[in-house]
């Protein structure tokens, strides 16, 4: 559905092998007795100017990705690679600098903005701590910000508090619009919004890519949502990508056996035009001790031995259509 | 068409403007003004610090002048509240020791929280083993018997009679209970998006700590703060009516009272031992009652 013309550029973020291990201590001596194995293994790459889009359970390690890719985490290995820099491997200061290129869009409108500053305050906020603006120039940035997403002047020296959930999101964007950044994380930010408000933060996310240039790596469950916006969409599976390809394919031809029970499951809008739903049995295994091989063998309709031995290799089934799984041809 | 719109919306911006900006703090004033009792109480403290300020006024006596002429004299018009075991003015120390319970509240207060909040915000910001050492040493100083410890301390120190001894040293004990509630609120607040958001933008640890973290801990602490102010107070008193607080010639609220030590004074001398014991009560009470009242008003989960 996005625009087709959309300039696609180079590489601007490479993730490989991005794994997030979170210890879990026990006892007097806080031993570390296992790990929640969040991420395990990830690889993917952003394009200048395209939206990647992230999906999958509660759960499944996309917001730890996310996190992690921005170093609000520290991933336990991997790669990962801004305009071809490592920036793992960056001081604090270094990094400090670093994050005026990468931003981030929360979920939850009601807890991303601090109740005890006004909207001039956070939005200002960016350009203070990296010493842009001052005095009149900073608020005339930001008033202009607000005049962007979407929100009035007088806003201006209002608290959170007084807006509704679509307003206080929008406050979150010309945050992260502040600094011009070149790549925004957008952590599931329609997801606590009503419906009829999504599709209006939605378009507006559209606008503000074509008008300034940027990159989205987009997260979220809704996957009516993430086809909306994406150019390529990632599956993920309890850590693991499953599946990524462009957002074309991946919706008119999934591969992998868990993309297509998702998108079965997606509601139909007619209801004489019922698709065929696969089940899925069982829950989600836990991420402390995931399956062993595939780790989507133990709910697989198509699980053959070989799922439960081997953990598939990440490869190219189509071009530019990646799998992991057995069965695929 | 589109004029017409455009009227409409300037109408509408204007309107916006005009209206009164909802601040955090007028919000907290708003709720707090609804309590009666709080408001009762916060009037009783106001008054009670005019007191303590105004105390020469309100009295020609001085309060440690010792008169054994004037022995335990019933109260008559030249002293107002009778007079004590010493000939001195009952009511001229009833005045003046409002300084004295006041200053002992306010300074072991600051303290508490100055203790507190430094050591909860570090243990709670930076977790880990900066953490562990903390807390571990909190817990330590809270298993200390406190009455014991403090008499002790006193004792030790050779500082009976020293009033600024006894505000350090229920300072100095008092702090755990803060610093474990403002590492509570550090450990929420920490995973809040705000502050990641901030992490994101670049912000410094000051920064974080100081903008973003510590104004939204406060609400708790300012409740918890306010009550052993009347803590403190109480410690106090409890502390000089054994004698080991304020000295014979600091009028206190607490030394009074222990006059009382006797059945004699008891049954026939009200007017040494009724006005300090009703001023600590009304005092304590005033501010529980601003206390319960600030805690309702600076609740998040309430809403007007």
């Amino acid at each position: 559905m996005s625009s087709a013309n959309k300039e696609i550029g180079q590489v601007l973020l490479n993730v490989e092998d991005l794994v997030k291990y979170f210890p879990i201590k026990a006892g007097f001596f806080k031993r570390v007795v296992n790990h929640v194995k969040a991420v395990d293994g990830v690889s993917f790459q952003v394009h200048k100017g395209e939206t990647l889009g992230l999906v999958g359970e509660s759960g499944c390690g996309k917001t730890t990705t996310a996190r992690s890719v921005l170093r609000l985490q520290e991933p336990t290995s991997g790669v990962v690679e801004f305009e071809g820099r490592n920036i793992l491997k960056l001081s604090r200061e270094e990094m400090r600098r670093q994050r005026r290129d990468m931003q981030i869009i929360f979920q939850d409108p009601y807890s991303s903005l601090n109740p005890r500053l006004t909207v001039g305050q956070i939005i200002g906020e960016p350009l203070l701590i990296h010493g842009i603006a001052d005095g009149k120039g900073r608020e005339k940035r930001v008033q202009e910000l607000l005049e962007v997403v979407g929100l009035a002047s007088y806003h201006y020296r209002r608290y959170p508090h007084e807006f509704s959930g679509g307003q206080r999101q929008r406050i979150g964007i010309a945050r992260a619009l502040a600094l011009n950044p070149k790549l925004i994380v957008c952590d599931e930010p329609v997801s606590a919004l009503d419906v009829s408000i999504q599709s209006q933060v939605l378009n507006l996310l559209e606008d503000l890519q074509g008008e300034f240039d940027l990159t989205y790596m987009f997260i979220a469950h809704n996957l009516s949502v993430v086809r909306h916006i994406s150019d390529r969409v990632g599956v993920m599976y309890l850590g693991r990508l499953a599946e990524l390809a462009s957002s074309q394919d991946l919706y008119s031809d999934p591969l992998h056996p868990y993309t297509q029970i998702l998108l079965s499951a997606i509601p139909q809008p007619n209801p004489r035009r019922q698709r065929e739903r696969i089940a899925v049995s069982g829950d989600v295994p836990s991420p402390i001790d995931p399956p062993s091989g595939c780790r989507f063998h133990t709910r697989c309709p198509y699980a053959e031995p070989i799922c439960k031995e081997e953990v598939p290799e990440w490869r190219e089934a189509k071009p530019g259509h990646m799998v992991a799984c057995h069965i695929v041809k | 068409m589109t004029q017409r719109k455009q009227v409409a919306a300037e109408i509408t911006s204007a309107l916006a403007e005009s209206s009164e900006i909802l601040t955090p703090g007028r919000i907290v004033w708003r709720r707090f003004r609804k309590s009666k009792l709080a408001v009762l109480g916060s009037i009783i403290l106001l008054f009670l610090i005019v007191v303590a300020f105004a105390a020469p006024l309100l009295t020609t006596h001085d309060p440690n002048y010792i008169n054994m002429g004037q022995f335990r004299r019933a109260p008559s018009e030249n002293h107002l509240l009778g007079t004590d075991s010493l000939g001195r003015d009952v009511w001229a120390r009833l005045v003046y020791g409002s300084r004295v319970s006041l200053s002992v509240g306010l300074v072991s207060v600051s303290i508490i929280l100055l203790i507190g909040v430094t050591f909860g915000s570090i243990a709670g910001y930076f977790g880990g083993l900066i953490d562990d050492g903390l807390m571990r040493f909190t817990e330590v100083i809270m298993a200390f018997p406190a009455f014991l410890f403090t008499l002790t301390l006193i004792a030790a120190l050779d500082g009976q009679g020293n009033i600024f001894l006894v505000m350090l040293v229920l300072g100095i004990l008092g702090w755990p209970g803060v610093a474990r509630l403002v590492r509570g609120e550090f450990l929420t607040l920490r995973e809040r998006e705000f502050v990641l958001s901030a992490k994101t933008l670049g912000a410094s640890h000051a920064r974080i700590l100081f903008k973003h973290i510590l104004p939204n801990a406060m609400a708790p602490v300012i409740v918890v703060a306010t009550l052993s102010i009347a803590g403190s107070i109480l410690a106090e008193a409890g502390l000089s009516f054994i004698g080991m607080g304020a000295g014979p010639n600091t009028p206190s609220w607490g030394s009074m009272l222990s006059e009382a030590n006797s059945r004699l004074v008891l049954q026939r001398y009200p007017w040494l031992w009724v006005p300090p014991g009703l001023a600590i009560l009304i005092t304590v009470l005033s501010i529980s009652f601003v206390g319960d009242g600030l805690r309702d008003a600076l609740d998040p989960r309430m809403k007007e």
